[in-house]
């Protein structure tokens, strides 16, 4: 199992700032992954939380990154999550019925992170 | 009372089957089209369902299967390739051979349906290498239920995870079960800070569409039940039976589900408008042009409603004997009026003329609406030829479409019966002889597909039905070398074209240099030709080689009256069929003098022979002075008859022999006149062709 390792990079231009990920999201570094998701949604209002090079990832990491876009909105911020085509991400959000046409109540701009060709 | 209905049943499925195997045939031409897929299920569907109601089980459980399929093809999930239409059309015939033993008691071959099942199934996806044994299958027939549709709302406990469950185990089970859509409600989800990230805040809303059962869904839960809210609805059954309508509404699934009360709904509705008031309220249409789009979808609608009630009361299923003892009825009738005619004229009563003349115009009239009941239009019988074409090109390895023309129109019911076995032989014919391999096609610098072309016109009161096709058309030497070889003409002979191609018509007379199991075994054309004139009709060749040949089938409308001439010899009538009479002309004794006991007559500088029917059914008693010629045409060939006298034209309606006088040569049947006397009616073809074995 690959170890998970999460790794904050400032854009060059400054008001994003990407949370790389790599490795596997599971329930052992969950309370890692959403303290990471906290700490980076506190500091900048431009989130991108990239997830392209991950091997794995289970229920508990799309739960948080779930709840990271509804919390990112409710503070008038912005979240994205990009897979760049990670066949592994979109094959675990499909499994667990991630994926929709529209986003939930709380997704005013339509920015829903599951929402089909979104990423 | 049950027979019966099993009866109609029987009657109702052949029908089916018939129009089954032209829409699959038609399907195999246009695979997309929808009416056609309708079509199909639709006649499986009725024929399992009535199959069923009485007590065709075997019928209705192995119809099933293929009515499962070609739902699966009517939703899009399957499409149709050449396979599948074969495989229907297998089990078509097994059906029709179930139906078949229905009657005998015979027992079918469960080996047969059961690999058609099979078959049916590896095509359908759902594999079926398992139930290939016929006793197997009847087993696994009532555990194999109807899908239903379930709506699962599983929410797992909070500590799902910690427990070591993996809800996504779960619904990857689920997915195993059948047709499943996942969807995952994130909506309870606290935010980030608040959010334990070991516990579970997702639930799921599951639909689930498995033949599978209840208990197999729970099965899934077993160890999650106590810790989780399940919640297991059925929201649809699909018994195929039923073409299910559109699926509910969104409002109606979410008020189902209680996502919504009804007061929302209502509130929401409100504020919903219809299409049409949208594009007004936008200012996209004018109101006008909506109402009119309107009106137009209404009328639709009730004008198929009406079609539909018209086509239920538009036509009405009678036995075919009581239609033939219809016809008698109108035969007897006929008679009788012949001879009021005859009375009435004799006692030159003015009155009785008047009433006679009505009688026989109504009589007319009658008849000809009696016959024309019983007229059917020919194109079943085309449609059947289809599915031969289509086989025999298969098995030949030839590339053969068929085309027709003029399907709709109408001949007596069994005339159209008795043409089946003629039009088959002669379209094997032309299938295995006539058209070439594709590659001997090609080097011909004709398209590799050949077409065998079969048309039906009415032609006075005649059909004309031709069957053309583009193959090699005949070989007139092989057909002379072989005559020669086999007696049937002289060496010396000097033939016409026409001569030479009714050549293949005599009796053991073949061409082909191997037998197949299709044709060529010698006993076709002469048993073809002796069928068409045992109807009264005649049959004619033209062939170009390396053309086609087309061979035209001459059919009297109905078997049942004919026109026809009466003539006498002594106190015998007898009639011949008027379409055969070209003319008459007299024969005196010098006549018969000049031509040195040969049997010729001099018509307008033509050689005519002559059959003396006083010689020939011994007749006794002198031939009058003057005697009459009737010279008939057949195949082209003129030949006299001589007779004492020619009384005149008659409508005649024609009685059979009985079984005694079965096979009587030279007579066709027998008629009763009006003064009550029978007359006979000759076989003129057969007469010639006698008459022409003597003389050789």
């Amino acid at each position: 199992m690959d170890e998970v390792k999460l790794e904050r990079v400032k854009d060059p231009q400054g008001a994003t700032e990407t949370l790389m990920v790599t490795g596997s999201v599971t329930i052992c570094e969950a309370r890692d992954f959403r303290d990471a998701l906290l700490a980076t949604l506190e500091e900048v209002s431009e989130v991108r939380v990239d997830v392209s090079a991950i091997s794995g990832i289970d229920l508990t990491g799309l739960q948080l990154l779930c709840s990271a876009h509804q919390s990112a909105l409710r503070r008038g911020k912005n979240l994205h999550v990009y897979d760049g085509g990670n066949a592994t991400f979109r094959e675990a959000a499909n499994g667990a019925g991630f994926q929709r046409h529209t986003g939930c109540p709380q997704d005013r701009a339509c920015s829903c992170i599951w929402v089909e060709g979104e990423s | 009372m049950i027979d019966l209905h099993r009866q109609a049943f029987k009657e109702e499925a052949y029908e089916l089957l018939t129009e089954l195997e032209s829409s699959l045939l038609e399907l195999e031409e246009r695979p997309d089209d929808q009416d056609l897929i309708g079509r199909v299920f639709r006649a499986m569907h009725t024929i399992k369902g009535s199959g069923s109601m009485f007590g065709f089980d075997d019928i209705a459980s192995f119809t099933h299967e293929v009515e499962t399929v070609f739902d699966m093809v009517r939703n899009g999930k399957l499409s149709v390739t050449s396979r599948l239409v074969n495989l229907t059309l297998a089990a078509r015939d097994q059906i029709r051979a179930m139906l078949d033993a229905a009657d005998s008691g015979a027992d079918t071959d469960l080996q047969a349906s059961a690999a058609i099942i099979v078959g049916l199934r590896e095509l359908a996806g759902f594999g079926g290498g398992d139930q290939a044994a016929p006793e197997r299958h009847e087993e696994a027939a009532p555990q194999k239920k109807d899908p239903v549709t379930y709506r699962i709302r599983f929410v797992p406990s909070r500590d799902i995870f910690v427990t070591g469950t993996n809800p996504l185990n779960l619904l990857a089970e689920m997915k195993e079960l059948g047709t499943c859509t996942v969807v995952a409600q994130t909506d309870g989800f606290p935010p980030l800070e608040e959010m334990d990230p070991e516990g579970c805040y997702v639930y799921w809303d599951i639909i689930l569409t498995t033949d599978q059962g209840e208990n197999a869904v729970r099965d899934v839960f077993i160890f999650v039940e106590d810790d989780c809210d399940l919640k297991i609805e059925v929201v649809a059954e699909h018994s195929r039976y039923d073409e299910q309508q559109d699926y509910k509404k969104l409002g109606e699934i979410l008020l189902e589900r209680g996502d919504i009360t009804p007061d929302e709904m209502k509130a929401v509705l409100s504020r919903q408008k219809r299409f049409g008031e949208l594009a007004v309220s936008e200012g996209i249409l004018p109101e006008g042009k909506v109402n009119s789009a309107l009106a137009e979808q209404k009328h639709v609608k009730e004008v198929r409603q009406e079609k539909q009630v018209a086509d239920a009361s538009s036509s009405i299923r009678v036995p075919a004997e009581r239609l033939d003892l219809l016809v008698n009825l109108v035969g007897e009738m006929v008679t009788v009026q012949a001879r009021l005619s005859q009375t009435a004229a004799q006692r030159d009563d003015a009155e009785l003329m008047a009433i006679a003349e009505e009688v026989e115009r109504l009589t007319a009239e009658l008849r000809d609406s009696a016959l024309n009941i019983r007229m059917l239009p020919i194109g079943s019988t085309f449609s059947k030829f289809k599915r031969l074409v289509r086989d025999l090109s298969a098995e030949l390895g030839k590339q053969i479409e068929m085309t027709t023309e003029g399907e709709e129109t109408e001949l007596d019911k069994t005339v159209i019966e008795k043409l089946n076995d003629p039009l088959v032989h002669l379209i094997r014919n032309s299938i295995d002889h006539g058209i070439e391999l594709p590659e001997a096609r090609e080097a011909a610098g004709k398209p590799a597909r050949g077409t065998v072309h079969l048309a039906a016109v009415h032609s006075g009161d005649s059909v004309l039905i031709t069957i053309a096709d583009d193959g090699g058309g005949l070989d007139k030497e092989a057909i002379r070398t072989k005559g020669i070889e086999r007696g049937i003409i002289s060496a010396s002979a000097e033939l016409s074209e026409k001569e030479l191609f009714n050549l293949i018509f005599a009796p053991g007379f073949s061409t082909a240099k191997t037998v197949s199991s299709i044709s060529g075994r010698g006993v076709g054309m002469d048993v073809v030709k002796r069928a068409i004139e045992a109807l009264r009709g005649s049959i004619d060749i033209t062939s170009v080689r390396g053309q086609g040949t087309r061979i035209t089938v001459k059919i009297p409308l109905t078997l049942a009256i004919i026109e026809s001439l009466l003539v006498k010899i002594g106190n015998d009538a007898f009639m011949l069929p008027l379409a055969l009479v070209d003319e008459c002309v007299e024969l005196t004794r010098e006549d018969v003098a000049r031509s040195h006991g040969r049997n010729l007559a001099h018509v307008r500088e033509h050689l005519v022979p002559y059959i003396p029917l006083r010689q020939h059914f011994r007749i006794t008693g002198e031939p009058p002075e003057i005697e009459q010629i009737v010279i008939t045409q057949v195949n082209g060939i003129r030949v006299g008859f001589v007779v004492d006298h020619v009384i005149g034209e008659h409508q005649t309606v024609i009685k059979s022999l009985g079984r005694a006088y079965k096979d009587t040569e030279g007579i066709s049947g027998a008629t009763i006149l009006g003064d009550g006397s029978v007359a006979l009616i000759l076989d003129v073809p057969q007469l010639v062709q006698a008459a022409e074995v003597e003389q050789n």
